[in-house]
């Protein structure tokens, strides 16, 4: 067995390598050890599943190569044990199975075997359909397809007719085909891929070249391919066609073309270069030199600027304790006669359902909150901006339990007012008739009001005063820098400013503009006097001409208020829920405060606020 | 005299026509289903082919050479089925005797072709033919009664198997290889019915 086990190994080798060509049949299956010396059948093939012929070979045994010595014996195993001769011996090493012994779909077992020794030499076992090999087709012949535009390439149709033994016409057999090609005296033939039918088409053949075609077929299914057909020859003689004719004018002309335009593009180069790629533009302001950005100083800039409605300077500080405030223009609209004071108080409407609910969209504030404790709230708190000069008119008491009540009130819960025993919500404060003032720094064209801390002059004075403590490292930080943009405000801003640099009522600030001579005695105004002291410091602008200037573009806005201009001095209404101020802008009095107190009011201390003005420490001090 | 045969006449002709007719559409969806028939076996054997080859491939050498020494493949279920041998033969039998052999040896695989892989559906496709062919014979039966021949059943699935001493590789590549060899008869045997009935049945290919 060792001896043999190379040869074994080498024979499926080449039985794997052989790939799908490989037969598939049992007869594929290397049964019995093939010796090349001793006399062996070499094979046993069918070329029309009716027959079949089996050859063998005495290799070197001369005793046996005799007529006679050797004799082949088969077995049809599944009809009978019985061994039985070759019906027919045709030559010297073949034997044939006519129709008569041959049955397809049949095993079959052949043996050899010499008769005077005894031996079996030889032992293969298959079914007929397994070593079948057909004919060659027959009739090869090939038609032109088509010719390419070049005239360099062609394309055929070759077809062929089955061979006879096959006997297609009646379905007994069914084949596939398969063609190979190759150039004239090339090593290696072209293979195409298994055809069913009798003919196939050629692509890509090269005109002038001679090519030579050959056809085999097989039984579908089956691995076994028969013999090659007879090679033909297919030639195609290259046919000047008109076609090319056509293509070297055609080039010609679209050299001479492309040269043209080339030559324009470079005669034309300057002009062109502008159309394709126009400059561009510098930045340009209509009206502005922009020399001026260069060397001009920043007034005159902010002038020019603003003059241009494209620039304003930081008009709203940024300090997040400046508070909005929301007018409530329904509220406003609804109101009928009667003092501001009163009307913000809604006294009057204390047992209908009054209409200071504010109304809510998604803005998350409270809607409305308990009527008699809003007005009490109200009430208690219009009494703490009072000022002191009107203090005796009302009880004192309220202001200081109700600040104390407010202070310790928690975030987001309404206002609590503890109302005082001694307060009676029935009856009308005396001071309900009175009017509260902040002061206005600006009015959004939203109609929000921005109050500023702007003060009367004498906080102002205090602030000089804070300034100075600020030197001692005091921490007033952005209180401070509010103060320094309030300061530039003050020559910007839409402050009603007098000529004379004082305060003005509204009343004043509308005469002002619509030159109505003024009321007597009712306008008059505050000459502050660290607003005098700025204006001799240049802060202000020199001429009284830039402040009517100023005076004009912005004393009209688009506040949804009743009143037209804005005014320095408006009234609290009431402080919301939210800590924002609801102001109703009105004519004030006058309010004079000679005498400033040195230090700032604080809500615990219980001191009312200067003038009624509400700080922005007590307005951060309303948060608890 | 001529109208008494007229009527008669004119009425036979008539109904002859229609026969005609009926059976010329008869005639037709006869073929389109032979056709049919004989496109499905041809699948089905080229799936026995796949299925043996892979399973050859699939073989060490020393399984390979084991195999080849206990072929031949003597045994199959289909054994006892009387079918043509050759060519001769098949062209002699009718088509209904064609017909019914196929169907027999479909119906024989039926059941064991349910160990062949699912990936080919293999018994579904056996059962379809099966239905096929039966139609054709249905239709070759008009008029005629059916003759059942007596042929012996074939044996169980199981009892024939275990009456051979196989090992499990020999048992697969056996079932393997009589699968394919039915298949293949089977469609030799449609193939010529189908070209003996009509010509046009594209038979030269």
């Amino acid at each position: 067995m060792a001896d043999r086990f190379p040869f074994l190994c080498l024979l499926h080798i080449s039985m794997l390598l052989s790939g799908r060509g490989r037969s598939v049949s049992a007869f594929s299956l290397d049964d019995t050890e093939q010796d090349t010396e001793r006399p062996h059948l070499t094979d046993c093939v069918s070329r029309d599943l009716e027959t079949f012929n089996c050859w063998w070979t005495a290799g070197n045994f001369q005793n046996l190569s005799e007529p006679g010595a050797l004799k082949l014996f088969y077995q049809m195993t599944s009809l009978s044990r019985e061994w039985k001769e070759c019906p027919h011996y045709l030559s010297l090493n073949e034997c044939h199975f006519s129709r008569n012994y041959t049955k397809i779909w049949y095993p079959y077992c052949i043996e050899l075997h010499s008769p005077e020794d005894n031996i079996t030499y030889s032992h293969k076992c298959f079914s007929v359909e397994n070593i079948v090999k057909p004919d060659p087709p027959v009739a090869l012949n090939w038609t032109i397809l088509n010719v390419s535009l070049s005239g360099l390439h062609f394309d055929i149709l070759l077809n062929w007719e089955p061979p006879r033994s096959a006997s297609t016409d009646i379905g007994w057999m069914s084949l596939s085909y398969q063609v190979q090609y190759r150039r004239r005296n090339a090593s290696q033939w072209d293979m195409l891929d298994l055809e069913s039918g009798t003919q196939q088409s050629v692509y890509g053949l090269r005109t002038d070249q001679e090519y030579e075609f050959r056809v085999r077929c097989k039984m579908r299914t089956y691995s076994k391919f028969g013999e090659f057909s007879n090679t033909i020859l297919v030639h195609v003689h290259q046919i000047p066609s008109k076609e090319t004719s056509f293509l070297v004018p055609l080039i010609l002309i679209f050299g001479v073309v492309g040269l043209a335009i080339l030559l324009i593009l470079f005669s034309q180069q300057q002009r062109l270069m502008v159309i394709l790629l126009p400059p561009v533009p510098a930045p340009k302001i209509k009206g502005i030199d922009p020399e001026l950005f260069k060397k001009g100083n920043r007034d005159e800039l902010n002038s020019i600027l603003s003059s241009q409605h494209m620039y304003k300077p930081n008009m709203f500080p940024e300090d997040s304790w400046v508070e909005f405030i929301e007018l409530d223009v329904d509220e406003a609209a609804e109101k009928g006669d009667g003092s501001d004071t009163q009307r913000l108080l809604g006294l009057r409407q204390l047992g209908s359902s009054h209409t200071l609910c504010i109304k809510d969209d998604d803005s998350g504030r409270a809607s409305c909150y308990d009527p008699d404790l809003a007005a009490d709230a109200e009430i208690l708190l219009t009494a703490t901006l009072l000022p002191p000069a009107h203090k005796d008119k009302a009880s004192a008491d309220p202001p200081l339990t109700t600040w104390s009540g407010l202070s310790s009130a928690s975030p987001g819960i309404p206002l609590q007012i503890q109302p005082p025993a001694h307060t009676h919500p029935n009856h009308t404060p005396i001071w309900a008739n009175m009017d509260f003032y902040a002061q206005v720094s600006d009015v959004t064209p939203t109609g929000t009001v921005v109050l500023s801390p702007g003060q009367p002059p004498s906080s102002m004075l205090e602030r000089a005063e804070k300034e100075e403590n600020k030197k001692n490292g005091i921490k007033q930080d952005r209180k401070d820098d509010y103060e320094e943009n309030m300061k530039e405000l003050l020559n910007f801003q839409m402050l009603v400013v007098s000529p004379d640099g004082g305060y003005t009522t509204e009343s004043c600030a509308r005469s002002l503009s619509s030159e109505i001579s003024p009321n007597q005695g009712s306008c008059q105004t505050l000459v502050s006097p660290s607003v005098e002291n700025q204006r001799d410091q240049g802060l202000f602008p020199s001429s009284a001409h830039a402040v009517e200037e100023y005076q004009s573009p912005h004393l009209l806005t688009k506040a949804p208020l009743s009143a037209q201009v804005m005014s320095d001095y408006t009234v609290v209404q009431e402080v919301d829920s939210q800590h924002s101020l609801l102001l109703n802008p009105t004519c004030p009095p006058l309010v004079q405060q000679p005498n400033p107190p040195k230090h700032l009011p604080t809500l615990t201390t219980m001191v009312p606020m200067t003038q009624g003005y509400l700080t922005p420490e007590l307005l951060g001090n309303l948060n608890p | 005299m001529g109208q008494l045969l007229g009527k008669p006449l004119a009425k036979s002709i008539v109904l002859l026509n229609k026969v005609f007719i009926v059976n010329k559409a008869d005639a037709f969806e006869n073929q389109r289903l032979f056709n049919n028939a004989v496109i499905r076996v041809q699948v089905l054997h080229q799936l026995a082919a796949k299925m043996i080859t892979d399973f050859e491939e699939s073989l060490y050498p020393d399984d390979r050479r084991a195999l080849s020494k206990i072929f031949p493949l003597s045994h199959c279920i289909s054994d006892s089925i009387e079918a043509p041998t050759g060519k001769d033969e098949t062209q002699k039998s009718s088509v209904l005797r064609l017909l019914r052999t196929s169907s027999r040896l479909i119906e024989s695989w039926e059941y064991p072709s349910q160990t062949f892989s699912t990936v080919y559906t293999i018994t579904e496709k056996l059962t379809d033919l099966k239905v096929g062919v039966n139609v054709l014979i249905r239709g070759y039966l008009d008029g005629q009664p059916s003759m059942d021949d007596n042929d012996s059943l074939p044996l169980p699935f199981e009892d024939f198997y275990l009456s051979l001493d196989d090992g499990n590789l020999s048992k697969s590549y056996r079932l393997l290889a009589c699968f394919r060899k039915d298949m293949h008869r089977v469609e030799t045997f449609l193939r010529m019915a189908n070209c003996r009935r009509s010509p046009e049945a594209n038979c030269t290919l």
